[in-house]
């Protein structure tokens, strides 16, 4: 039992790590690292680098469901006893 | 062009397939509850509805006019659902276990189910919306003018052409006979619209695939991939520094805030949700979703800036590239997609906003006012449906009303964007009622009204240019010319657009009276005990919770409301059988609360709670239970302190347990010395009885005088053995309280002299000098006289024995002192030392230089005796030499006078 607890503890940390994660690179000051008149194989570095933290914030966040999924039911019923007397 | 015929004649067939996927979907909904329409994909679907015909055609107009920012609006969504675990998952969670009816409702349960406060909410998100709908109506007649323009497209875009409101009026009745046909029909737990969901998924995946069939042919008729896609890029995109600065980041919170806040999101994401699986998928497939829905805008925007002439409608490029290419199946799909997320909008809004009118305006009217129809269950039903068929049409109206009075100047964008900063309001009193204890209702007023009042100042009415309440110079220059006034510029703020400006002061102003008043008032008791409900929802409820609402009410009055909102056939199975027979039956608390929860699910738990406290005749909440159970640290404090109670008990247990076994050990090792050393006793004159025995009997013929000696020792020997017997029988007598004990009262003086007669002739012979000092008086104790007599000669013989002294003597003193009477015999011998005070009252345990050998049980039966007497023997501290043996009785209860004969 206890990896799977490890494992379904680091998801929900991850779970609430994530959106910070999105926030500082989409967000300045980071943002405007690649915020310069710079174009990747014709591309604008901007666009790469929005569009491409974007789906991998995406993936991360499907990633993070699998992981969460396979015990919801299990993390229900211990955040309810961990408050139960 | 399109002949404007078959344009129609497609929207209808488009429409009637709509309402046939509506139809079949309440029907499979009614067979079947978890069917498909409750699957975590329909969901997601149902929740891009935020696409609206603003994205669908905004999207492309913005990133034309501004670059990158267009991304703001899908990166503060994609935000919070990839954070669902942090925000979204509280609020959905409670929307569920409450039966949650839409965003008023929420924020009015949470803060005491205050009607005021859910009446607020509900207008701030109508006048809100109105902008939004006005929105989707202007995108729908413009498309449709641009589409069938007899001039072609191209030049359609390129020419200011006024808006067509006939056309806009009709779309708007159309709109409003579908969301009323599909969105009221019935009065459900919950709200929940399946039928309606199902068709706003089949418009989702229109819209998508429309958005990416344009994408991809633009793209592709481009060629030179990827780069020719960005070749005539704007300068905005090339360069975009500027893009990323405040605004960024404001555009980003207002898109989160409004993906949380907005009635129809909330309407689907929150009321519309069955489970917490169906957000789990929904947390990184909708952000998938809105990531797919912006992949081809920059390059549609682009393509439409290049091949299109200049000043065309940006806002309309992903009609005109087609068009002016020939592409008229292309064309007709981009308009099916405009069409689709413009009207599933304006249904899911007018849905979800007609519910918060009905049940935090009209009902709480009609209720206070008496307007409700009480005649028959029937009756009510359908004044409620009707008084939501018709705040539906109020609604769709308000936002043609917008729309006819702001005119046609204003982007795609910046009018999604006022309603954006309106719902916004809603913000701080959602997340700190769901986090913040302290959070109450008066903070939740002032807040939202506060945030709305400069909402509506700075950027709601200035929107509307000169036609509507302020002036173009009011709003240039201020009302009355007061500069610091100006909407745009509040005290002198210019630094900043419109939007920023107005979202600035709109959440200062709100953040700041929210927790200011929260702080300075103190909620109601309804209102924590909700807080309690709702800041701790993942934490099991306990059972005392649901008894701190006491309530009083007749099972019949209640079965009245329940008939007239539910119906008689619902409300028959809330009740348990033959409880509605007796008339003055009394309900439970728990029949009370089941009630108004199945009533708030139908009509909000604001106007739920005023119909049953119609019925109610007493209330009483418990605040000091409330206190305890809303009071986490308290509680855990609570705990811990009886954990450690707990412990301490064990711990004093195991110590008694500890010290009784020490206790059993020692005993049993003092009942072994005591055998062994009765043993050894009896041996010493049994061994001279034998051997003098064995001498006379081995020699008959001893002279007389020895055999005359031996005898007397054999006598003198089993005399010894005797009283050393009858000591121990006296001794094991006394400790198991067998003793023959002469109870009654006696002078303790008469026994003493006694005993000090009985001594006279030992003193003489050992020439010790017996002194009897000070006496007490008239005592009187209760017990057997001789018994003590006994205890003092034994004090009093072991003295003149023990005594080493050249001028040896003896004292005897007497006293009360402090209720006792007290006997002290002292001698002047050489004492007792430090090491043996404790041992000489064991058994066996005799002085060191004896001058006449005792059994050593004396002092050991003194000590028995005189503590059966309820009193001490004891050793006084040592003083300045010899020994004092000190006699503690208790005096007897009764006074001498009147003492028992």
């Amino acid at each position: 039992m206890k990896p799977v607890e490890r494992e379904n503890r680091g998801a929900r940390d991850a779970a609430a790590i994530l959106p910070f994660l999105g926030v500082v690179l989409l967000f300045p000051p980071v943002v405007y690292i690649f915020a310069a008149p710079v174009a990747v194989a014709g591309v604008p570095l901007i666009v790469l680098y929005l569009f491409g933290v974007w789906a991998a914030v995406i993936l991360a966040a499907w990633i993070v469901s699998l992981r969460l999924k396979p015990d919801a039911e299990d993390a229900e019923s211990s955040t309810g006893s961990a408050g139960r007397r | 062009m399109l002949p404007a015929d078959v344009v129609i004649l497609v929207c209808l067939v488009y429409v009637l397939i709509l309402f046939a996927v509506a139809f079949a979907g309440d029907r499979r909904a009614r067979r079947d509850q978890g069917g498909w329409l409750s699957s975590p994909l329909v969901y997601t679907l149902s929740i891009s509805i935020y696409c609206t015909s603003w994205t669908f055609f905004g999207a492309v107009g913005s990133a034309a006019r501004n670059g990158l920012e267009f991304v703001t609006i899908y990166l503060g969504p994609t935000i919070v659902f990839v954070g669902w675990w942090v925000f979204l998952r509280k609020l959905v969670t409670i929307g569920r276990i409450h039966h949650t009816t839409s965003i008023a409702d929420l924020i009015s349960a949470r803060f005491g189910k205050n009607p005021v406060l859910g009446a607020l909410v509900t207008v701030v998100a109508l006048v809100a919306t109105a902008p939004y709908i006005a929105l989707q109506l202007k995108a729908l007649t413009a498309s449709y003018q641009v589409i069938t323009f007899h001039a072609g497209a191209v030049t359609a875009a390129n020419i200011p052409l006024s808006p067509d409101y006939s056309a806009a009026f009709w779309v708007a009745a159309g709109l409003c006979v579908f969301s009323i046909v599909f969105g009221v029909r019935n009065i459900d737990v919950n709200e929940r619209h399946q039928g309606v969901v199902a068709a706003i998924a089949l418009e989702a995946v229109v819209k998508l695939v429309a958005l990416l069939v344009v994408g991809v042919w633009v793209v592709s008729s481009v060629g030179n991939l990827p780069a020719g896609a960005f070749e005539h890029a704007p300068v905005s995109l090339l360069d975009p520094e500027d893009t990323f600065g405040t605004r960024w980041v404001t555009l980003c919170f207002l898109a989160g805030a409004a993906v949380i806040c907005l009635p129809r999101q909330f309407q689907v994401t929150v009321v519309e949700n069955s489970s917490e699986s169906q957000l789990r998928t929904a947390s990184w497939l909708f952000p998938a979703y809105l990531f797919l829905i912006c992949l081809f805008v920059v390059p549609i925007a682009i393509a439409g800036l290049g091949q299109l002439p200049a000043g065309s409608n940006p806002d309309l490029f992903v009609l005109t590239l087609p068009l002016s290419a020939g592409q008229e199946t292309i064309a007709m799909l981009a308009f099916l997609g405009g069409f689709s997320s413009a009207t599933s909008m304006v249904i899911v809004s007018s849905i979800a906003l007609s519910t918060m009118i009905s049940n935090h305006i009209v009902m709480p009217l009609a209720l206070r006012f008496s307007l409700v129809p009480e005649a028959s269950a029937q009756m009510m039903r359908s004044f409620i449906l009707g008084a939501r068929r018709a705040s539906i049409v109020f609604i769709i109206l308000l936002g043609f009303l917008y729309f006819r009075l702001s005119g046609t100047s204003e982007a795609l964008a910046a009018i999604g964007l006022i309603s954006f900063c309106g719902v916004a309001q809603f913000l701080p009193s959602l997340v700190g009622g769901l986090y913040w204890r302290r959070a109450t209702e008066g903070g939740a007023i002032a807040g939202i009204a506060a945030g709305f009042a400069v909402w509506l100042y700075t950027l709601f009415l200035p929107s509307f240019g000169d036609s509507f309440i302020m002036s173009a110079t009011a709003i240039g220059e201020g009302p009355w010319g007061l500069e610091w006034l100006r909407p745009h510029a509040l005290f002198g703020l210019d630094r900043f657009d419109s939007l920023l400006h107005a979202v600035i002061w709109s959440m200062l102003a709100n953040v700041t009276l929210f927790v200011g008043v929260s702080m300075a008032t103190e909620p109601t008791p309804l209102a924590r005990y909700q807080s309690r409900l709702f800041v701790d929802v993942f934490r099991r409820q306990t059972e005392g919770e649901f008894r701190v609402i006491r309530r009083i009410a007749r099972v019949a009055e209640l079965r009245q409301i329940a008939d007239r909102i539910l119906g008689a056939s619902e409300a028959l199975a809330l009740f348990p059988p033959g409880a509605v027979r007796d008339p003055s039956a009394i309900a439970s608390d728990d029949l009370i609360s089941q009630v108004e929860h199945r009533l708030g699910a139908s009509v909000g738990a604001a106007t739920a709670r005023s119909l049953v406290s119609s019925v109610v005749t007493s209330e009483s909440i418990s605040v000091d239970e409330l206190k305890r159970l809303a009071d986490e640290t308290e509680q855990i404090r609570a705990y811990s302190a009886e954990l450690e109670r707990n412990s301490r008990q064990l711990e004093a247990a195991a110590a008694e347990l500890t010290r009784a076994n020490a206790r059993l050990r020692e005993i049993d090792m003092q009942k072994d010395d005591f055998l062994s050393q009765v043993s050894h006793e009896v041996r010493t004159p049994m061994t001279s009885i034998r051997s003098f025995s064995d001498i006379l009997l081995a020699n008959p013929d001893l002279p007389a005088a020895d055999m005359d000696r031996y005898l007397r020792i054999i006598q003198n020997e089993s005399l010894r053995l005797t009283r050393l017997l009858d000591g121990i029988l006296d001794l094991n007598r006394m400790e198991n309280g067998v003793m023959g004990w002469d109870s009654r009262p006696f002078d303790p003086e008469a026994a003493l002299d006694r005993a000090m007669e009985s001594c006279e002739a030992l003193a003489q012979a050992a020439r010790v000098v017996l002194k009897r000092r000070r006496r007490a008086s008239r005592v009187v104790l209760d017990g057997d006289e001789d018994r003590l007599a006994q205890v003092f000669i034994n004090l009093i013989s072991n003295a003149i024995r023990y005594n080493t002294s050249p001028n040896p003597q003896v004292t005897v003193t007497t006293a009360v002192r402090k209720g006792a009477y007290e006997a002290r015999i002292s001698d002047n011998g050489p004492g007792i030392p430090e090491g043996e005070r404790d041992r000489i009252f064991a058994k066996f345990a005799r002085g060191p230089m004896p001058r006449q050998v005792g059994a050593g049980l004396g002092l050991a039966i003194s000590r028995q005796i005189v503590e059966r007497f309820g009193g001490t023997l004891d050793l006084a501290s040592p003083g300045s030499d010899g020994a004092e043996f000190v006699v503690t009785i208790p005096l007897h209860d009764n006074p001498p006078g009147r003492r028992p004969s």
